[in-house]
């Protein structure tokens, strides 16, 4: 039986599905201030058609809201898709390749057969177990990222500003950055990434990254390390050029390459502490793909115990079940875009702090993890 | 005898969805565009905003040649910043609505003449002046160029 033929547990459609909704709906929510200048100009001389590209950003709106609620499902992804499409030939101002990833993505979600959840059904304390569905929404996600990689990987060996110069990194850094954006990590980086050699060993190295992902990711041996790697990548990219919503999209895809439902973690609270239960609630409600085992139980405040038995107590450990959930996703976004643009000299800086902090506390909290299971 | 093979909707649907990725590029490939995958339909960093810094001047005389000042939109409206920017820095913050995600640095100067033909015609529809753009624009890592387009010479 081949990928194309073997039914795969519906959860994760589900999510995906409910992920690119809500993506599209802060995609469209944060480009509004700059298309509302593409706007103005397109319609200078013409003022009353102004209507018509706000009519369809409103249509594309309604689309997304009904995806998310994932009724009707084919008729809410058409409307999308036809809105950005109408958008794009009114406006070409509008468009950018992210909104291109979104744009397939949508109609992926859209046309593809299974069972109605929406971020409803996802959000619910007692979820009601949904039938298999077919593997091609899953499928589609994963070949879509691939195809992502080698597509840039063929524009960077072509691109003149490539091709391991690192001319391009050059200019992000020295004049791009800090005429566009506020976040910090560009002022530590800045100083780096302007050495020529140093350009051209990232240059090379991003290539490399990007020409290797889609092999490691479909080898069961290494999939885990690629997933680490490519998650690291997008966050540092996103962190440092604030792309849009492009890391959103590819952060939400590598989940269609991830188990689901295998229970393999285990999250035991203690009843009787209240931010432990509370910790223990949520996190059993978000955790959409059914990777843990979720018990209360006397004993330690909050344990997790990871797929090879290691366990760590306290609130630390929640870092390590973040990257479980696509709703970690969710939020980063909503971080990330949920202002719209209006406030990016605050939000940028701060977006930064959160992402650091929460990349530190992972890593320490696999440490610790690694730590106690090699102590006598 | 052998049973006959067929493909499955899902695959169809799959084969469809890749084809379209590797046709809309191809299709949209210029020689004079480097690289040719490098688009608003593409995994490139490079449609994205200006590279380029340029200056822009734009003279508004009368028929007798005689320049005059520019008639501009209202406060606030982003044609009147394009108009009045003259430094490059001015340019690049003032063309991104123009084309905010350029596929290549010269889109700047076709979408710039297209605003200025109208802004042209919402100003003097008799005629009776004539507008001279003149834009000289250098990219970092790409060829420099400059283009003078003349609205409404005298007949």
């Amino acid at each position: 039986m081949s990928a194309l033929d073997r039914p795969v547990d519906a959860r994760l459609p589900a999510a995906l599905r409910a992920g690119v909704a809500w993506l599209c709906l802060l995609g469209l929510w944060s480009d509004l201030p700059e298309w509302s200048r593409c706007f103005a100009v397109w319609s200078y001389g013409r003022e009353a058609y102004l209507w018509a590209p706000w009519a369809l950003v409103a249509l594309a709106a309604v689309g997304a809201l009904g995806l998310l609620h994932d009724h009707p499902r084919r008729a809410s992804g058409a409307l999308v898709l036809g809105a950005l499409a109408g958008l794009y030939a009114l406006v070409p101002a509008t468009w950018h390749n992210n909104l291109y990833l979104l744009w397939l993505l949508v109609g992926a979600c859209a046309f593809t057969p299974g069972p109605r959840a929406g971020l409803r059904w996802l959000l619910k304390e007692d979820r009601a177990p949904l039938p298999d569905e077919g593997p091609l929404l899953p499928w589609l996600v994963r070949t879509q990222l691939q195809v992502v990689y080698l597509g840039s990987v063929l524009v960077k060996l072509t691109h003149p500003w490539w091709s391991g110069t690192g001319q391009v990194l050059r200019w992000a850094a020295t004049v791009r950055q800090p005429s566009q954006h506020h976040g910090w990590w560009n002022g530590l980086l800045a100083p780096l990434v302007s050495v020529p050699w140093v350009a051209s060993l990232v240059d090379v190295g991003v290539t490399a990254g990007e020409a290797t992902l889609p092999l490691f990711l479909v080898s069961p041996r290494w999939r885990g390390a690629a997933l680490a790697a490519g998650a690291l990548l997008h966050c540092a990219m996103q962190e440092w050029l604030f792309p849009q919503l492009f890391s959103f999209l590819m952060l939400l895809g590598y989940f269609a390459f991830g188990p689901v439902g295998d229970r393999a973690w285990g999250v035991r609270w203690d009843p009787e502490t209240r931010w432990a239960s509370a910790l223990g609630a949520w996190g059993e409600r978000l955790d959409w793909l059914g990777r843990a085992r979720w018990e209360p139980a006397a004993g330690a405040a909050f344990r997790v115990t990871d797929p090879a038995g290691r366990a760590l107590d306290g609130p630390l450990a929640v870092a390590l079940l973040a990257p479980l959930t696509p709703a970690t996703v969710l939020v980063y976004a909503l971080l990330a875009l949920g202002d719209g643009g209006r406030l990016a000299a605050a939000r940028e800086p701060l977006e930064n702090a959160v992402v650091a902090a929460a990349l530190v506390a992972w890593a320490a909290a696999r440490v610790r993890l690694t730590a106690a299971w090699s102590a006598p | 005898m052998e049973p006959q093979r067929t493909w499955s909707p899902a695959r169809w649907v799959a084969a469809l969805y890749l084809a379209a990725q590797v046709v809309i590029p191809l299709a949209r490939a210029r020689p004079s565009r480097v690289p040719p995958f490098s688009s608003r339909f593409s995994w490139s960093m490079f449609a994205g905003p200006l590279t380029a810094r340029c200056a822009h001047r734009v003279t508004w005389t009368r028929g007798d040649g005689q320049e005059v000042p520019l008639p501009l939109p209202p406060e606030g409206h982003p044609v009147r910043a394009l108009l009045l920017a003259r430094t490059a820095d001015e340019f690049v913050r003032a063309s991104q609505p123009l084309v905010t995600y350029a596929e290549d640095d010269q889109e700047v100067s076709r979408a710039l003449d297209e605003v200025l033909r109208r802004h042209k015609r919402a100003v003097d529809p008799r005629g009776e002046r004539v507008l001279v753009s003149d834009l000289r624009c250098e990219a970092p890592y790409g060829a420099p160029f400059r283009r003078v387009l003349t609205l409404g010479l005298p007949r």
